[in-house]
């Protein structure tokens, strides 16, 4: 026996309309299965990472008592690092330590027959007073200093010849 | 149902009726994916970066503790060097000795000293300045001032003047004598640590290889009856 349908026509949806509401529906319910199997795997997620980052915290706890127990190997390291950063800058300095060795260079050199009267030694000169009575001697000295190359700058303040002290000779030494 | 006279199933045509509840589901369902995604995402992402945070934590603490380990035996020795040669109290007395020990060794005598003012700079380092009058051979005294330079604690020669007056051979000598306070704080515990550079070790060797002043400890001895001197 055939189906009758005993409603008027423009009350009933068409039959296209009717697939295409089934089908939001058929979405409609994949989607809410999806977001629930979503939300559980958020939720585990999250517990998941939550019990990671107590037991990270459980072990850094460890850690930090175990620090605190060589506290004083940590002290004395930073204490060894301080000492070093200052005896750096202190190296660092200024001094006349170049040139104190650039004299004892310089003593080699000296001839005999000459010898050296007086000197001073600052961080970037050094004067220098020589006496001799023999004026070989003089230069011999004189062509060692230039030839050796110890000093960049040298310079003469004076030469002074007396009879009875002979040369007197000053020089400022640098570089 | 009806508005104004008018029924509802007359106002909504029949097909746009039966599409309006799935639509409205989907509607519903993009809310609260967008809700439920959105919020999960954020407190997952929260939960990762604190977790990335506290595991970074915990590699600075381990590699810090493995790093302590390790020097642990030969720190204190690398202390001592140190402290050595830049003690944190004025050091004069300790130098005093060790120029006389030094002017002993290169037969030079020492005839006078004096010490200035101290001064402090603001990286923490605090020098003195200390003038010697030496007497001895030309070389000798050089030698001596040379090897001022090699003894602990740290020192730097400012100024030589050796001078022959007749047959004497004098010299003053101005130096400086460092000493600065020690640091009073160590870094925050979950602050990486810091190893010595190569820069450093060879600096501390340079600093080991100074000649460290003689220091005697005494021994605590039991106490021993005294005989009365006055009997």
């Amino acid at each position: 026996m055939p189906a009758i349908n005993l409603l008027p026509k423009d009350l009933t949806p068409k039959e296209g309309v009717v697939k295409v509401a089934d089908l939001i529906k058929k979405i409609v319910t994949i989607g809410f299965t999806g977001l629930i199997i979503s939300l559980i795997v958020l939720i585990a997620s999250y517990f998941y990472i939550n019990e990671k980052i107590k037991e990270a915290q459980k072990r850094q706890e460890n850690i930090k008592i175990e620090i605190s127990a060589l506290e004083q190997t940590e002290v004395r390291l930073v204490l060894v690092k301080d000492r070093l950063q200052k005896a750096e800058t202190i190296l660092a300095l200024d001094t006349a330590k170049e040139e104190i060795n650039k004299l004892d260079l310089l003593f080699d050199l000296l001839p005999s027959g000459a010898e050296i009267n007086e000197t001073t030694v600052s961080q970037n000169e050094t004067t220098l007073i020589i006496h001799t009575d023999n004026s070989a001697i003089l230069s011999e000295f004189l062509a060692k200093i230039v030839s050796s190359g110890i000093y960049s700058g040298i310079g003469l303040i004076s030469l002074q010849y007396n009879q009875f002290a002979g040369f007197i000779l000053e020089l400022m030494l640098s570089g | 149902m009806a508005i104004l006279g008018i029924s509802f199933e007359k106002i909504i045509k029949p097909n746009v009726r039966i599409l309006m509840p799935p639509i409205f589901l989907v509607i519903a369902l993009a809310f609260l994916g967008i809700f439920v995604v959105k919020n999960g995402l954020e407190r997952i992402y929260a939960q990762l970066n604190k977790l990335e945070d506290v595991e970074k934590t915990l590699g600075i603490l381990q590699e810090k503790v493995d790093i302590l380990r390790e020097i642990q035996g030969i720190v204190l020795s690398q202390a001592d060097i140190s402290v050595i040669s830049l003690p944190e109290k004025n050091p004069s007395l300790l130098m005093l000795t060790q120029l006389n020990n030094l002017a002993q060794e290169k037969e030079v005598a020492i005839i006078d000293k004096s010490i200035q003012v101290a001064e402090s700079d603001s990286s923490g380092i605090v020098s003195m300045q200390l003038s010697l009058e030496l007497e001895g051979e030309f070389t000798n005294i050089l030698s001596f001032i040379q090897d001022i330079q090699k003894v602990a604690p740290l020192s730097t020669v400012e100024e030589i003047h050796i001078e022959k007056i007749i047959n004497e051979i004098t010299s003053n000598v101005s130096l400086s004598v460092f000493w600065g306070d020690f640091p009073t704080r160590i870094p925050p515990i979950t602050e990486p640590i810091k190893t010595l550079t190569a820069k450093e070790e060879v600096l501390l060797d340079q600093l080991g290889n100074l000649t460290r002043p003689e220091l005697t400890d005494l021994s605590a001895t039991e106490p021993i009856i005294r005989d009365n001197p006055f009997r």
